[in-house]
């Protein structure tokens, strides 16, 4: 046996330039090929990854019933907000979580009042806007999304200036703690622009609470923040959670718990796994309180967009897949096609017809997983340089059914991304010498040496 | 507020009372009268101006404000809460289209954006939209033809309005509907863009004020796609006057809290 593969090795290096451009063909494929599964597949956890961390997160955890109406009578109490602590804690697979508070609010940037308190002009000149405020606990959110990050430089919403203090992130603590009518606030770039705010300036604040009793506070502007998301950059305003909770009468109250997780394909199995988790706390319970929902519950816009995405990679990976049988299996099928006179004179010569057979596919085998080797090694170090400094496609970031999407895909090493590259490779090598292996089988060596 | 609300509430329903022209039941069910009982209902329910004192009742918290309104026709109006406490002192301006509300805790007028004129106002069941609309009803709908109707025993006529096609309101359709015998609003209702009933608004205990007219003392806006929570206008005091000083309706006095 040994023998008989030494003899096809030493078989396939006699005519070392036809060699070369069959393994030529099957290191590009195969590099080809890995590249493109990597890419396919970062571009996937691309996706998920920043339409998930610019804000929405992996998972949440809500009260039964906020998903479909996201209002005061649906927030997580502190109790609530415990047991969910509580079910996280130690949970394999969560890397952070953190509360958020959202409601609308009316916000206008505080102005001097008019000089003349009759010149209505300037009243009717002032602006207000409707805000989605969001209260975040700013230590716990940076762990679960990049809005900390996306707050820019510049203090100015107004490009043309540039004699603004420098933005920053809502500080860990609130600076306020014992005015209820103070705090601070990091403003979606568009909405200050609106309300022509810059950095350090104050804004007016009017929300609803409970009961509907209206509550007004002031904000000290600290920094800007600019996404991909044109909804979170004209109307998000963020502030101290607790802050937030206690002028809406809801103390400690949230709407939601934001869960941030390691690996992006397991969110749903890992969202049913913490909900179990939840019930098993209160098993009297007839109706558990809460809902553990993954993304692609909480945007079942974006769970369509990554399907539609993944279909469309496997369409272009099957034609992909085809392209390369094709090819190889015709550059096979032609260089032992070229080799039938050789045929012909071994079997004169007495070598069975299933020997040679047999010396065929072994030889394409052995070709095929050198280049496969090889192809391997350019393929996967490819794949391993943009799988840290990503394929930019140059159009930065835009924004999908409310999510932050980026154009720069870092690719992803795989071990199946492997394997389906090379094994494809070799099945399509096979496939294209046993065909030229079968016919010559069935030649009588006086047709096989007149061949031409 | 009352004024506010009272006044474009009544404005937008327009349909006005109109005590002296009890009109005789042999109306036959023409535009005309349609045309002529919406104009008796919004001579009703304003006069050149008015001042009074309102209850709000929002049945959805089992709460009650008490606020101090005043009004000049056609589109000025202040309204003041003055209890419960911790609300004392928020005031809302309206200058015809504009709209203010003022804070006293942060000492902050804010204008009311047009994007939210159709939130709730205060918690209630009033939108900013339904406090601030002054313009008569006629401006931005057609009045149909009145059917014959019975409510509690008492004949009546209901009115459809229909929006002009480019008018900027967001009901489909309004529906008032008046008395025969001496066309007193009764109730309006809104439909919306599936032409479902979402809210009614209804009008009762009727008084005599000094000026001789019958208003209603109590007006009940019922929210129907909100399961039926409602909010009641208990009219405490209501005086038609000639007139009301110009800088009543101006910024200085919104902020004179209390």
């Amino acid at each position: 046996m040994w023998h008989f593969v030494r003899l096809s090795w030493r078989d396939l290096w006699r005519n070392t330039r036809r060699s070369l451009l069959t393994g030529l063909v099957m290191t590009f494929a195969v590099a080809m090929m890995i590249l493109f599964v990597g890419l396919g597949d970062g571009a996937h956890s691309q996706m998920i990854r920043s339409a998930t961390e610019s804000y929405l997160g992996q998972i949440q955890v809500q009260l039964d019933g906020y998903q479909d109406s996201p209002d005061l009578e649906h927030l997580l109490s502190s109790g609530h907000l415990a047991q969910v602590d509580a079910a996280l804690k130690g949970m394999a697979g969560v890397k952070a979580h953190a509360p958020r508070l959202a409601t609308g609010a009316l916000i206008s940037k505080k102005v001097p009042e008019p000089e003349d308190p009759d010149d209505l002009e300037a009243y009717r000149r002032m602006t207000s806007e409707g805000a989605f405020v969001v209260g975040v606990d700013p230590k716990a959110e940076r762990e679960v999304s990049t809005l900390v990050q996306s707050v820019i430089r510049e203090g100015c919403s107004d490009k043309s200036r540039t004699d603004c203090p420098p933005g920053r992130f809502l500080d860990d603590e609130d600076p306020y703690p014992d005015n209820p009518y103070m705090g601070q606030m990091v403003l979606g770039v568009g909405l200050a622009g609106v309300l022509d705010v810059e950095v350090g300036d104050t804004v007016a604040l009017n929300t609803g609470g409970v009961e509907g009793r209206t509550f007004a506070s002031l904000y000290r502007v600290v920094g800007l923040v600019k996404t991909g998301s044109l909804d979170i950059n004209r109307t998000f305003a963020l502030t101290h959670f607790s802050k937030l909770a206690a002028g809406m009468s809801v103390p400690g109250a949230a709407s939601y718990v934001v869960v941030a997780i390691d690996d992006l394909d397991s969110a749903r199995e890992l969202a049913l796994d913490l909900q179990a988790r939840l019930d098993g706390q209160s098993p009297r319970a007839a109706v558990s309180p809460f809902k553990a929902l993954s993304w692609r519950e909480l945007s079942p816009e974006l769970d369509v967009f990554v399907k539609l995405d993944q279909g469309s990679t496997m369409v272009t990976l099957v034609m992909l897949v085809m392209i390369v049988g094709v090819i190889l299996a015709n550059v096979v099928t032609m260089s032992s096609m070229e080799r039938t006179r050789e045929y012909g004179v071994r079997m004169a010569v007495g070598e069975s017809p299933r020997r040679i057979t047999w010396g065929l596919v072994t030889e394409t085998v052995l070709l095929a997983l050198l280049s496969g080797a090889v192809g391997s090694v350019l393929g996967e170090a490819a794949n391993s340089y943009y799988q840290f400094h990503g394929i930019d496609f140059g159009m930065g970031e835009f924004e999908m059914t409310g999510v932050v999407l980026s154009t720069v895909y870092n690719t992803e090493v795989t071990l199946y991304g492997w394997a389906f590259s090379v094994g494809t490779v070799l099945f399509f090598a096979v496939v294209g010498a046993i065909y030229p292996a079968w016919k010559v089988s069935r030649l009588s060596p006086v047709d096989a040496i007149r061949f031409v | 507020m009352r004024t506010l609300i009272a006044g474009s509430l009544a404005l937008m329903v327009g349909l006005v009372l109109s005590l002296g022209a009890g009109a005789a039941d042999g109306d036959k069910p023409s535009k005309e009268l349609a045309e002529k009982i919406v104009d008796e209902w919004e001579n009703l329910m304003r006069g050149k101006a008015s001042e009074g004192v309102l209850e709000m009742y929002i049945q959805r918290w089992d709460r009650s404000m008490e606020m101090q309104f005043f009004e000049l026709y056609p589109d000025k109006s202040l309204a003041r809460i003055k209890s419960p406490a911790e609300d004392a002192g928020k005031a809302s301006l309206k200058l015809g289209e504009d709209l203010w509300a003022y804070t006293p805790q942060i000492d902050q007028v804010q204008k009311i954006p047009p994007s939210l004129m159709l939130d709730s106002w205060m918690g209630s069941e009033f939108t900013n939209d339904d406090i601030s609309r002054s313009s008569s009803v006629k401006l931005d709908y057609v009045v149909g033809t009145p059917e014959a109707d019975t409510e509690d025993g008492v004949k009546t006529w209901r009115i459809p309005l229909e929006p002009k096609p480019d008018s900027p309101v967001v009901w489909d359709k309004l529906v008032v509907e008046a008395t025969q015998e001496d066309h007193r609003p009764l109730r309006q209702e809104y439909y919306d863009e599936n032409g479902q009933l979402a809210r009614v608004m209804t009008f009762s205990d009727f008084r005599k004020l000094s000026d001789g007219r019958l208003y209603p003392y109590k007006w009940r806006m019922t929210n129907l796609q909100e399961k039926g929570r409602y909010t009641e206008i208990r009219v405490k005091q209501m005086e038609f006057k000639e007139s009301l000083p110009e800088s009543m309706f101006g910024l200085r006095n919104l902020k004179r809290s209390r």
